[in-house]
């Protein structure tokens, strides 16, 4: 089961290297990186500068590895995200109910009925569910979506945020839309 | 009823409710619940977000994108390419700015026209605070409390912003952001020489405790020669004396707790520069200012919590062929406001401001004049649509004005008229903001500000004995005079550019100034019946003569792209009409605003970076105005045609290691003499600058 990450990282590098139309589909920037450390600097009271995602992917859906592995790879062993250090550790759907020491869920495509247990599991750990893309919010699937092209544009549901007992800041809150 | 807010997102309510609510303000914080999060990150947030942030349009922090107002932001990088060693210099190359140099270290900035010495309708602030003088309502470009070093960004609107901040945001608000010593540290020296004597030194260093206490301490100052004053009356060059500048600043910020940040700042200025007054007449200026702020802002329950207690103090001593004069003006200001999105398409900012101000002077106040401000404001902002938002802001000023001293028997007012004296006055700021597509935004805006007699205006009692001319004068503040009210509409259309990796902004606005006030010194004497060493005295009063309507437009691009090319330019228009009752049967005052505001100004730059080098360049050409040189001997105004000009700066710099910078700049280098205003030419600066950052 360790292996797993590592071939999911070997994956996206091949999937990279040899299409670049590939890296478009499923689609995880450097910037969009960014955008997702800085977001989580201003959720919660996290005292520590370190900030570990938790990618949520569905081993049996391949599009959903390959966003997960695709993400990894981009973040690599960490992103400097202003005063955050990103981290990201791979969570198939099944291991969701275990899983500790996260300070967010990212939710990639494809999860399906794996969605309850991402929504359990972030309310368990008072963390916010995030994704690379709005309409996750739209559809009710996640707390947090954003988009880093042509402009960056956060989305927020305040209220599923409320239940799951995640706190943003709210000079953040003034600068994003909320569903 | 609590905020809808404090019903959703606090656990704590009950304890909340115990407590009170805003007006509480720094009492409550006490009984509390945790709070949480605080002030405005803007680095963090700037980065996160792509475009800076601001708080200065409406008080609720915004993308410079969206805010419903006419904004401008000067980043830091363009401060350090624009090679200047001042603020207006650097002004001068916004589109509806307008610079009037007086003097080596004298300028007046106006935006929108109606630029005069000491200009009065342009409220300057740095973090929030007014550095903007109410003695005879200015501001001394050289006497502010920072140093461009440590400036993160300019923030400039354009047109009325009483509502936000009071009294004199009329013609527009700059806002001088500083870096913030909790989240971001500057340590640098920078050493600058140059033409007419110049000689500068400028320091600034951080330092950081842990990660919950910053504070920053800037120094500078600097020595010169004055330009040569050609065409300055011999009596007003016998009163010059060379500029300089010592300053001291400090910048305090601790996070108290994960949720409160408390800030404190203060600094000392002293500066000595050779000027036109609002008179004009030439005189040297001896300024001492001392600012100092203490205050907090939370993250609470109940919004965004600030609590700020500031105080300025000006010193000022004027020595020149007219009189010599000394003031001493402290004004005191406490400000509690809170922001709080109470729902998801809906911010509200309460906001209660008290300010006082008291100005005492032997020489022409005869005692203390002073005043009381008591003023509430509320801004709502509402998402109507993902791509549509309304903000509205109102504010409403209690003004009292208070009297303490010898009234000068021929003033020709009880003490009752300035004792108790009011001005009740609502203001008010509205925006449309509509995101029509990826591309284009239209904002639609309307406002009225206010601009409030000065000191002077108010109170002054200034009686000069028979001088060169023969005449003796009395010049006389006026307790019945109006504030100005300044009404705006606007519309505003940004439009990027993907393909240029530029932005083009167009602006198209109507304006019209009511109560046009003129304070005693542009006023047009008459004689009062007093005789006085043989000849009857002659008594100027300040005075409300009329309004003034002006339309203009703005166009401008601005843009940069990955290889190291950047660039912007501007046409501006601008026609007013005055209809005063001044400045009629050859008899003049300053307060010519119709042919006194250039009608087109045009401003292109340009820039590039390669490798360890910086080039840029930047000019501006703006067509003829008439301005007023005063003269003492005879006591009065010239009117001086100020033909068009192109004025043309740049600056090359080159990255010696990855900490030193060397810089040479010019300044008006395609012209040795240039004539901007009424007073002397300007000479051509060279400067050469060695910059190192730790």
């Amino acid at each position: 089961m360790n292996l797993l990450p590592l071939t999911l990282a070997g994956l996206a590098s091949i999937s990279l290297a040899v299409t670049s139309s590939r890296a478009a589909d499923p689609d995880f920037s450097l910037k969009d990186g960014q955008v997702l450390g800085r977001t989580l600097g201003y959720v919660g009271e996290t005292t520590s500068n370190v900030a570990v995602v938790g990618i949520a992917f569905a081993p049996a859906n391949p599009a959903s590895q390959r966003e997960a592995a695709l993400i990894q790879s981009v973040i690599g062993d960490e992103l400097a995200a202003g005063r955050v250090r990103l981290r990201v550790r791979l969570l198939p759907v099944e291991q969701l109910a275990a899983a500790a020491g996260i300070n967010a869920i990212y939710v990639t495509g494809g999860l399906d009925s794996g969605m309850s247990a991402v929504a359990t599991a972030a309310q368990r750990l008072h963390v916010p569910t995030i994704a690379a893309n709005l309409a996750c919010v739209q559809s009710g699937g996640c707390i947090v979506g954003f988009s880093s092209e042509p402009t960056v544009q956060i989305l927020v549901d305040q209220q599923a945020a409320e239940k799951t007992g995640v706190h943003f800041r709210q000079a953040f809150l003034m600068l994003v839309r909320e569903k | 009823m609590a905020p809808a807010a404090l019903v959703r997102r606090n656990g704590g309510l009950a304890m909340g409710r115990r407590c009170g609510l805003l007006v509480a303000g720094l009492a409550w914080l006490l009984c509390a619940p945790p709070v949480r999060a605080q002030s405005v990150d803007y680095d963090g947030f700037e980065q996160l977000l792509g475009e800076p942030v601001t708080t200065t349009a409406t008080g609720k922090i915004q993308r410079v994108s969206e805010v419903p107002a006419n904004m401008e932001i000067i980043t830091a990088d363009d401060i350090r390419r624009s090679g200047a060693d001042n603020l207006p210099d650097i002004l001068q190359f916004v589109a509806g700015l307008s610079v009037r140099r007086y003097g080596f270290a004298a300028a007046d900035v106006g935006i929108r026209g109606y630029n005069e010495t000491s200009n009065p309708r342009l409220l300057v602030l740095v973090n929030g605070q007014q550095v903007y003088l109410d003695d005879i309502g200015r501001t001394q470009w050289y006497t502010l409390p920072v140093e461009l070093e440590e400036i993160r960004q300019i923030e400039i609107i354009k047109g009325p912003s009483t509502a936000l901040y009071g009294f004199n945001a009329v013609s527009g608000v700059i806002n001088i952001i500083t870096y913030d010593p909790l989240r971001e540290s500057v340590n640098t020296v920078t050493a600058r020489a140059g033409t007419q004597g110049y000689t500068a030194l400028t320091a600034v260093g951080t330092a950081r405790i842990a990660d919950v206490g910053g504070l920053r301490v800037s120094a500078d100052g600097f020595r010169a020669q004055e330009y040569k004053g050609t065409g300055v009356s011999p009596g007003d060059l016998a009163y010059r004396a060379a500029p300089q500048r010592n300053a001291f600043n400090l910048d305090a910020r601790v996070q108290v707790s994960p949720d409160v940040e408390l800030f404190a700042s203060g600094s000392a200025v002293q500066t000595r520069t050779w000027e036109a007054t609002s008179s004009p007449y030439y005189g040297t200026d001896y300024q001492r200012t001392i600012w100092s702020r203490l205050g907090l802002s939370a993250d609470t329950p109940i919004g965004l919590l600030g609590l700020s207690v500031y105080r300025n103090e000006l010193l000022y001593v004027y020595n020149g062929a007219s009189e010599w004069e000394n003031l001493n003006d402290t004004v005191v200001v406490v400000q509690a406001s809170d922001l709080v999105k109470i729902h998801a398409d809906h911010t509200i900012r309460f906001g209660l401001d008290f300010r006082d101000n008291a100005a005492t002077s032997a020489a022409v106040l005869a005692g203390k004049v002073g005043y009381d401000v008591y003023s509430g404001s509320l801004m709502w902002d509402w998402q109507m649509t993902p791509s549509l938002s309304l903000t509205n802001a109102v504010r409403y000023d209690h003004f009292v004005m208070n009297q303490q001293g010898y009234l000068v028997p021929e003033v020709g007012y009880p003490a009752s008229a300035y004792i108790g004296r009011t001005i009740n006055q609502p203001s008010f700021n509205t925006g449309l903001v509509w995101k029509a597509d990826d591309r284009d935004t239209f904002r639609f805006i309307a406002a009225r500000g206010l601009q409030l007699p000065s000191i002077y205006d108010l109170g002054l009692q200034d009686r000069q004995p028979p001088g060169p001319d023969g005449n003796g004068y009395l010049f006389l503040g006026n307790p019945g005079v109006s504030a100005a009210s300044v009404n705006n509409a606007e519309v505003d259309w940004d439009r990027a550019i993907p393909a240029w990796q530029s932005t083009f902004r167009a602006a198209a606005f109507a304006q019209r100034t009511d109560n046009i006030l003129i304070n005693p010194y542009e006023t047009t004497a008459s004689g009062d019946g007093q005789i006085l060493g043989g000849v009857e005295e002659q008594r100027a009063v300040a005075q409300n003569v009329g309004y003034s309507s002006a339309v203009g437009t703005e166009f401008g691009l601005r843009g940069h792209s990955p290889s190291g090319f950047r660039w912007n330019a501007s046409y501006s228009f601008l026609s007013i009409w005055d209809h005063l009752e001044v400045n009629q049967n050859g008899i003049y005052s300053p307060q010519n605003f119709q042919q006194g505001t250039p009608t087109h100004v045009v401003v292109l730059g340009g820039g590039y970076t390669y490798g360890r080098w910086e080039f840029d360049a930047q000019s501006r050409w703006q067509s003829w105005f008439i301005d007023y040189r005063a003269n003492p001997a005879s006591v009065t105004l010239q009117p001086i045609k100020v033909g068009n000009y192109v004025l043309m700066d740049a600056r090359a710099a080159y990255r010696v290691t990855d900490n030193v910078t060397a810089a040479l700049s010019a300044q008006q280098f395609n012209v040795s003499r240039l004539q901007v205003s009424a007073g002397p030419p300007i000479d051509r600066r060279i400067i050469i600058s060695v910059t190192a950052h730790f």
